[in-house]
């Protein structure tokens, strides 16, 4: 049993962070411009995809991890400037509108160049027989160099934001738009390369998760509903408060799994986080911003 | 002066629309009142998602509660709880679950506001979902949906009305529609339209007046999930089922789409979004093929957001008088 239990505990923490990776984007688009990224899960779902063919055609899959980095940071800087920006300055309903469009859009084109079928990524590396405190089990090792990776980008952007220039601009933009850009803040500069980085990084966990779910044209869709809850709950434009609500969400899943069905299971996690919510108003670690 | 015999076209325009809707089911056949049934239920729908998100200025994510919860206890009675086929019973029934549910949800989101409560319905409605697929004592059949919800004919007299079928069910859809339509019109002239407003330009203001807002945000919600249960049960009806997807959150973010692209705030945005959207899907479909037709409606959303500021509807006015001057012009030229 406490077999079990460790491994849906290092499971949860695996899931959790590549869910952080991916909501990290959207709170940070979220708190900068104020815009719902529904095509988010668009960006998680070509990472997936360009990981997979690059791996297909090469047979490296960390070279397909860095290509599809790549190409989200590509399409993404494509995307703010035909669609985002002219949008930002109306109602954040708008920019929904169109981002619901683009989703619709690169799903259906997902199926029509990938097939709907899904498509496995082997799991790179084998597995590691883990012998210590009484427990003896076995875990792919290819989980753990997620987390590393994982762990390694979130305190890279930490790091980031605290400690250079440009990451202290954008808090003060997510802080108050008007007050860091009457401070020389160039909102719409550190808009359009935040926005980039966090498709490049919502690229790389829709790679990362390649092996841990598969490549499939709804992997997007299906997730985008919850990470909107992840980024809220977390606060607007904090990268600590993002991993712990997804965390939190991914560990009440994968234990409670152990003993309840997974339906009541996925229950108790929305309920967690509704809670949360309503105990804490703006998020676990959330600032006055402008969504106020 | 002028005598003018005729109204101006945009005045004469909403009554010609509802004559020829009254008509249709004379000269069109079944396919066609099926899917203008379909756009005047999503119309009903939109109308009801407007009364929160338009007029009152709350954004709901997960208004497929008001939507879904109401047609399964439609489901439940009619079908997997008790065997009741009285469609006023079971109209009134849905109706109920849709106030219900609104106070409820009304009640938690009073607590939250803006994204934050956005992201609560959102939440609710996943909840509901899970719910529904969890199936508790075999009363919602889970993924299986529940099926075969066909309401026995209304008679008055001598004249009886078949609910699920074709033209009983557009006509009553159509009543339905016109009632909810009258309402939301003496409702915003009332005083309570008027705090509605209100709440939507400044609440701290209304706040700072001595207003107590939240009874009235908990009645728009409830007032909202009645509507929503009206186009949730004419749904069963014309389905004859009752799925998880009517509950899941996508049908609440498709409302609100409609609800933006036809032109949120007015009364003939919702109407004229539903059926942009009901008609894209249907006759994209034939002319593209396969799935394509959602690259027509993907890049219409992506147009109106960029183009059409405020949805199609406030921008109606601008056409009309150029549309109505140049028919002028036509009709006064001489063969």
């Amino acid at each position: 049993m406490a077999n079990v239990l460790v491994t849906q505990c290092l499971n949860g923490i695996t899931i959790g962070l590549i869910f952080a990776l991916v909501a990290l984007g959207l709170t940070i688009v979220l708190g900068l411009m104020g815009v719902l990224n529904f095509a988010h899960g668009s960006f998680y779902m070509l990472g997936g995809y360009v990981t997979y063919s690059v791996f297909a055609a090469v047979g490296n899959f960390w070279l397909g991890l860095v290509a599809a980095m790549l190409v989200c940071a590509v399409v993404g800087i494509l995307l703010y400037l035909t669609i985002v920006r002219p949008l930002t300055k109306r109602s954040p309903l708008e920019a929904l509108l169109a981002l619901v469009g683009v989703s619709m859009i690169s799903l259906q084109a997902a199926r029509t160049i990938w097939g709907p079928d899904p498509k496995l990524l082997p799991i790179p590396f084998g597995r590691v027989h883990i012998e210590m405190f009484g427990l003896d089990f076995q875990y792919p090792v290819y989980f753990f160099v997620a987390m590393g990776l994982a762990i390694a980008v979130l305190a890279g952007m930490s790091l980031l934001f605290r400690h250079t220039d440009i990451g202290i601009r954008c808090l003060a933009a997510i802080q108050d738009h008007e007050i860091a850009s009457c401070m020389g803040v160039n909102v719409d500069r550190v808009s359009c390369l935040m926005f980039t980085v966090g498709m490049a990084v919502a690229g790389l966990a829709g790679g990362l998760a390649g092996p841990v779910f598969s490549v499939y044209p709804n992997m997007g869709i299906e997730l985008i509903g919850m990470m909107f809850v992840i980024a809220i709950v977390g606060g607007m434009g904090s990268i600590g408060g993002t991993v712990i609500a997804a965390t939190i969400i991914a560990m009440t899943k994968s234990i409670s799994s152990i003993y309840i069905s997974g339906n009541i299971a996925d229950i108790l996690a929305f309920t967690v986080l509704l809670v949360i919510l309503l105990v804490r108003p703006r998020g676990i670690m959330g600032i006055a911003s402008v969504m106020d | 002066m002028k005598i003018r015999i005729l109204p101006s076209p945009a005045h004469a325009l909403p009554w010609a629309i509802l004559a020829l809707l009254l008509a249709l089911p004379f000269f069109s056949g079944p396919y066609l009142v099926y899917l203008i049934t379909l756009a005047l239920t999503f119309a009903i729908f939109a109308l009801g998602y407007d009364l929160l998100f338009g007029h009152t200025g709350i954004v709901s994510f997960g208004h497929s509660v008001f939507y879904g919860m109401p047609a399964y206890a439609i489901g439940m009675l009619a079908h997997t709880v008790f065997d009741i086929k009285n469609a006023v019973v079971l109209i009134g029934a849905a109706l109920l679950t849709g106030i219900v549910l609104g106070a409820l949800v009304g009640w938690i989101c009073s607590f939250t506001r803006g994204i934050y409560l956005a992201i609560v319905t959102f939440a609710l409605a996943q909840i509901s979902e899970l719910f529904i697929f969890s199936d508790p004592r075999g009363i919602t059949h889970g993924e299986n949906s529940i099926t075969g919800i066909r309401p026995s004919a209304v008679t008055i007299g001598d004249f009886s009305l078949n609910l699920f079928s074709g033209v009983g069910l557009y006509y009553l859809t159509l009543a339905f529609l016109l009632v909810v339509l009258a309402g939301m019109v003496l409702l915003m002239r009332s005083q309570w339209g008027q705090v509605f407003h209100a709440i939507h330009q400044n609440e701290e203001r209304l706040l700072s007046l001595g207003y107590n807002t939240r009874p009235y945000k908990i009645l728009a919600f409830s007032l909202s999930g009645a509507i929503s249960a009206i186009a949730g049960s004419m749904i069963a009806f014309l389905n004859n089922i009752v799925s998880p997807a009517m509950v899941d959150w996508q049908v609440g973010a498709e409302i609100l789409l409609i609800t933006v692209l036809g032109g949120a705030g007015t009364m003939a945005g919702p109407i004229l979004g539903s059926f942009v959207v009901v008609f894209t899907q249907t006759y994209a479909s034939s002319l593209v093929g396969g799935g394509n037709w959602v690259y027509v409606l993907g890049a219409l959303y992506i147009l109106v957001a960029l183009f059409l500021p405020g949805g199609i509807m406030p921008m109606l006015p601008r056409l009309l008088p150029a549309f109505s001057s140049g028919l002028a012009r036509l009709l006064r030229r001489k063969p």
